[in-house]
């Protein structure tokens, strides 16, 4: 038996599976009810809770606030991403400081969120200002930045360098080569990093957290809060909708280039790329 | 002539290099180092309830952690129930890592694949509902637990734990399978034809190759195990308080902001800690059959032969 491949390793990925999925697919079980309380599997089976979602003005305030915040993020922040790939890209392997500013473009991974986001709430009262939409957005930039330059600088790296340099050799300006050759050949890792920054952004609460003020209480905090002390289905109906919503992106994601490209991953590539070589 | 990439005149080339970095690095400095900065400095200065001014002058707030034996132990909590959390989420993630790269069946992979990365799409408070609802009265499984207890599980340590182990999934995962797919199948092939057991494949050669990225997965869930809100708070409730849960409160509830900050500071700096000595731990755990292979080598004349490389995954690809 290859390795691998055995039936005790089978059945052990199942159960993780279930691990995985379980505090999921409970959600959206729970929110199919019209009872008045959370109950798996509901005691009365019904979209009463959706209706009841409608009737939540703070929450779907807190929605258009979230997807608001998550549509701009996702814009700015794969551009800054893809302009600090882009530079790195230009100053070249060879170059020391690449390694080092590698290292910086990542760094906002590894600072809690919540050492973020208490320093920006005192930073931003420290310069004598309210926490606003402005900050919540400047914050979201931030945390998503990270993942915007890993993806893009992904997608270059694995680009192959002889088609940028045959579009220069064929008489390419630097501009015309960029706009016809490099980008249309990101277009994947583009996708990919608006769609995280976008994630990322709309499903934040660490940070949020902190800088929410009455006005810009985002959605995952607003049901962080709400759970803190009550518990009721209409929550489990937001959340069977920000569930099935991005695993609905992330399946047509995986039939179009692959959900590992999504993380930055190469992992189906290498599996393609297998099957290839065992064909040969 | 024609310029070609690299050959391009270098002073232009790198001014338009700053600027392309420049937005990126504003942002950093602007909104990681800054915040950073005033955090520091608002845990040195008085209490001042909501309000910030900057005179740093006093060590109190330190003091007060340092002497009042419940903040110690909130901190000692912590530290052990983000390590379990950790330590049972690489358990779960390297055979499922595993799964990913060597099955053999195209929807399996996927179906891993999807289920170990598709929670980084959903906001770690509906996942952490989910796990409330689970585990409370609310689903037989909760009740199960219940009966067998004698409470409730929901608001409880196990519960934080299990939490945590479910959050640090699939970081551990993200980290693990660039390390496992630089791994030469054909090494893996060879030790299956002479015989050895999946166990001792893992154990003996799989391991050793993707500790590197193990032990990077590992660093990131703990980080993030040992600071997030939302998972000990949801699920330990008022019965099981964490450390992060203190800083919450002192700062949202108490409006002790400097407080809060120095017990900001001391969080980060034990996570700094932590996940440094752990990593030199297994750096020399894993450099060690390598550099007595290299030593050996060279008193042979041979090169040495190292691990996995960028070479063989070249090979793999010819």
């Amino acid at each position: 038996v290859r390795f691998g491949t055995g039936r005790g390793i089978t059945v052990a990925n199942l159960l993780i599976l279930v691990f995985l999925l379980a505090p999921l697919v409970v959600v959206v079980i729970a929110s199919l009810t019209s009872a008045g309380f959370v109950r798996v599997p509901p005691s009365e089976w019904g979209v009463g809770a959706y209706a009841e979602l409608g009737r939540q003005q703070a929450f779907i305030d807190s929605f258009y606030l979230s997807a608001r915040t998550a549509i701009t993020v996702s814009i700015v922040s794969p551009l800054f991403g893809l302009m600090a790939a882009w530079g790195l890209k230009r100053m070249g392997v060879t170059s020391k400081s690449v390694g080092v500013l590698e290292a910086v473009f990542l760094a906002p991974l590894a600072v809690p969120h919540v050492i973020l986001g208490i320093g920006m709430l005192q930073g931003t009262h420290s310069l004598g200002l309210r926490p606003a939409y402005s900050v919540l957005v400047s914050a979201h930039i931030l945390i998503t930045l990270p993942y915007s330059v890993r993806i893009i600088g992904a997608g270059l790296r694995r680009m192959d360098p002889l088609l940028e340099r045959a579009g220069q050799i064929l008489g390419g300006s630097d501009w015309e080569v960029y706009s016809r050759v490099t980008l249309p050949l990101l277009r994947p890792a583009l996708i990919a990093a608006i769609f995280i920054a976008g994630s990322v952004s709309f499903d934040d609460v660490g940070v949020s957290l902190f800088i929410a003020d009455a006005s810009t209480i985002t959605l995952p905090v607003r049901i962080f809060g709400y759970l803190e002390y009550q518990f009721s289905p209409f929550i489990a109906a937001i959340g069977a909708i920000v569930i099935l919503f991005p695993l609905g992106v992330a399946m047509i994601a995986q039939r179009i280039f692959g959900l590992g490209t999504l993380f930055g991953l190469n992992v189906e590539e290498r599996v393609r790329r297998g099957r290839m070589a065992a064909r040969d | 002539m024609m310029l070609l990439p690299g050959q391009a005149s270098t002073s232009r080339r790198s001014a338009a290099t700053g600027l392309f970095l420049l937005p990126s690095l504003i942002v950093i400095a602007v909104l990681l180092v800054g915040p950073l900065i005033v955090l520091f400095l608002t845990s040195l200065t008085p209490e001042l309830a909501g309000e910030v001014q900057y005179r740093p002058s006093t060590a109190e707030h330190y003091e007060r952690f340092i002497f009042d034996s419940y903040f110690l132990a909130m901190l000692w909590k912590t530290v052990w129930v983000a390590g379990l959390g950790t330590l049972l989420a690489a358990l779960i993630a390297y055979p499922l890592a595993i799964g990913i790269m060597y099955t053999r069946s195209g929807w399996l992979r996927t179906l891993y694949l999807f289920a170990g990365l598709s929670p980084l799409l959903v906001s770690v408070v509906i996942r952490t509902f989910g796990w409330q609802i689970l585990l409370g009265s609310a689903s037989p499984l909760g009740s199960l637990f219940a009966g067998i207890a004698g409470s409730s599980i929901l608001h409880s340590t196990p519960a934080i734990v299990i939490g945590l182990t479910h959050l640090g999934i699939p970081f551990v995962l993200l980290a693990l399978l660039p390390s496992m797919n630089q791994v030469d199948i054909n090494v893996l092939k060879a030790a299956t034809n002479l015989g050895a057991r999946p166990i001792t494949i893992t154990r003996r050669i799989l391991t050793p190759l993707v500790l590197p990225g193990l032990t990077a997965g590992c660093i990131i869930a703990f980080s993030i195990n040992a600071t997030v809100i939302v998972t000990p708070r949801l699920l330990g409730g008022r019965e099981s308080v964490v450390f992060q849960g203190v800083i919450y409160d002192q700062m949202l509830w108490f409006f002790n902001w400097s407080f809060a900050s120095a017990l900001s500071v001391v969080l980060l700096a034990v996570v700094l800690v932590v996940t440094g000595a752990f990593s030199f731990w297994m750096r020399r755990i894993y450099l060690r059959p390598e550099r007595q292979e290299a030593k050996a080598a060279s008193r042979s004349g041979q090169e040495p032969r190292g691990l996995a490389t960028e070479q063989d995954d070249v090979e793999v690809r010819s």
